[in-house]
């Protein structure tokens, strides 16, 4: 079988079905391909994102996708707990529906959506990509004049079209879940962020609340933390906190935290966790996913019309100078944190206990809570004079 | 000679050990993890992230 469309979107989770939607918009020709039988289906994911990302990006979405909306926050660390008040910000969505609706509202576009399509080889002709592999276990070829590539952190897309997007396992978080319920625990509605150095090496634990008394429940460790892998780890915290917990699922992912080199070569441009673009400190990847296709779509938009698909590294200078640079700094303070957690994890915990505490999250900026960490632990500021030009970037940026 | 062995019954395939991989020796394919021997290096990085502790190395008989 043989097809012929203007743009191929490898991968229809958030990242690919918004780049979609997007260039179909724009009135080219969009085939979205992807590999499960069903959109939305075994989703590796903690449901976690700003709605403000969302409501910029896709715009409102029904109420039925949102599972919970956080007003409520936790931060544990050894026997202490950190309350925080913190309405209006983050939502815990349900991605089984929020998956579908974004590829539905991509259908509505115009972009056709191919189920049970697996791309496993990617070829470079006279300015076109040929894309191969299996549709519905019949060999199919793709050609298209350029490539999105959101087919999440296992990407191979990448890879075959030479972009190197290998991390090494310090780069990676290794992360294990469940869906559990807890309803008339003490934690049930609200975000829980728990720390523990040995525990959870480089990386947390949490508990993202769900409708029903459910929530997320897992953790993710740094790729090279050695010793027990993430799902034991996972069982000795379950029993410390979650002791009795009935679960509904259980699943196992990983997180990217990295900037790669590249992110674009001729024709092709990569998004969310396949150019791995996920916050390297919370974690979450559906925000970067969704601004990530959003930029990529309309780069491309344009270079299409001025037939220029071979510069297509103006969408790493665009990502890199505007909503990349959030990325880049928080990889940053993540590279501090891994490198010295076992000095700072107790000091921020206790300056937090202080300061937060039983607070709404609006009485401070992320600036002013910097510089106040920066002030209260000393560890902090010692290391602070060697990094103060990054720092002054980041607080007058 | 150490290969990577694959504990089908740990196994998700989640896809993180495909992260980690530079030489393009494992993937997944109809939902399923392949190694590709003849490309890996047996640099043991999957073995390291895999949060099942689904993968480990074996040493070849021969």
């Amino acid at each position: 079988m043989k097809i012929k469309t203007d743009i191929t979107v490898v991968g229809a989770g958030p990242g690919g079905a918004t780049a979609a939607r997007l260039l179909a918009d724009a009135g080219l020709e969009v085939l979205l391909v992807e590999r499960k039988n069903e959109i939305g289906k075994d989703i590796r994911c903690a449901e976690g994102i700003d709605l403000p990302t969302v409501d910029q990006v896709v715009g409102k979405i029904p109420e039925n996708l949102i599972s919970w909306p956080i007003d409520r926050i936790f931060i544990d660390y050894a026997d202490q707990r950190i309350s925080l008040n913190a309405p209006g910000h983050g939502v815990i969505l349900e991605r089984y529906l929020f998956d579908k609706y974004l590829a539905q509202l991509a259908a509505k576009a115009g972009a056709e959506i191919m189920l049970e399509c697996e791309i496993n080889e990617v070829n470079l002709k006279d300015h076109k990509w040929f894309l191969s592999g299996n549709y519905q276990h019949q060999k199919i070829s793709i050609e298209s004049k350029a490539v999105i590539a959101a087919d999440g952190v296992d990407s191979l897309i990448g890879k075959m079209a030479g972009i190197n997007t290998s991390l090494n396992p310090r780069d990676v978080y290794s992360c294990a879940e469940i869906k559990g319920d807890i309803s008339g625990r003490e934690e049930e509605g609200a975000l829980l962020i728990s720390l523990d150095e040995k525990l959870f090496t480089g990386g947390y634990a949490w508990s993202f609340p769900k409708a029903g008394g459910l929530a997320n429940i897992g953790l993710g460790i740094r790729g090279d933390a050695g010793g027990k892998c993430a799902k034991d780890r996972l069982e000795i915290w379950l029993n410390e906190k979650f002791k009795g917990v009935p679960r509904l699922s259980y699943l196992v992912g990983a997180v990217p935290a990295k900037k790669m080199e590249a992110i674009s070569t001729e024709g092709m441009m990569l998004i969310g966790d396949a150019a791995r673009l996920a916050d390297p400190i919370s974690g979450g990847g559906i925000g970067p996913a969704l601004t990530s296709a959003q930029l990529a779509a309309e780069v491309m938009i344009k270079l299409w019309h001025k037939n220029e698909l071979d510069k297509t590294y103006k969408y790493d200078d665009a990502w890199w100078n505007g909503e990349g640079k959030q990325l880049e700094q928080r990889l940053f303070l993540r590279n501090i944190y891994i490198a010295n957690d076992k000095k700072l994890l107790k000091p921020v915990f206790e300056w937090g206990m202080k300061n937060l505490d039983g607070k709404h999250i609006d009485e401070f900026s992320a600036d002013e809570m910097l510089l106040g960490l920066i002030k209260a632990v000393p560890v902090l500021f010692k290391m602070a004079s060697s990094i103060v030009p990054t720092l002054m970037k980041m607080v007058f940026k | 000679m150490k290969f990577i062995q694959i504990d089908r019954r740990l196994c998700q395939a989640c896809g993180g050990c495909v992260s980690v991989c530079s030489f393009l020796a494992l993937k997944i394919e109809f939902g399923q993890l392949k190694l590709n021997k003849h490309n890996c290096k047996q640099c043991l990085n999957c073995i390291q992230v895999c949060p099942n502790a689904a993968l480990e190395g074996w040493k070849n008989e021969n």
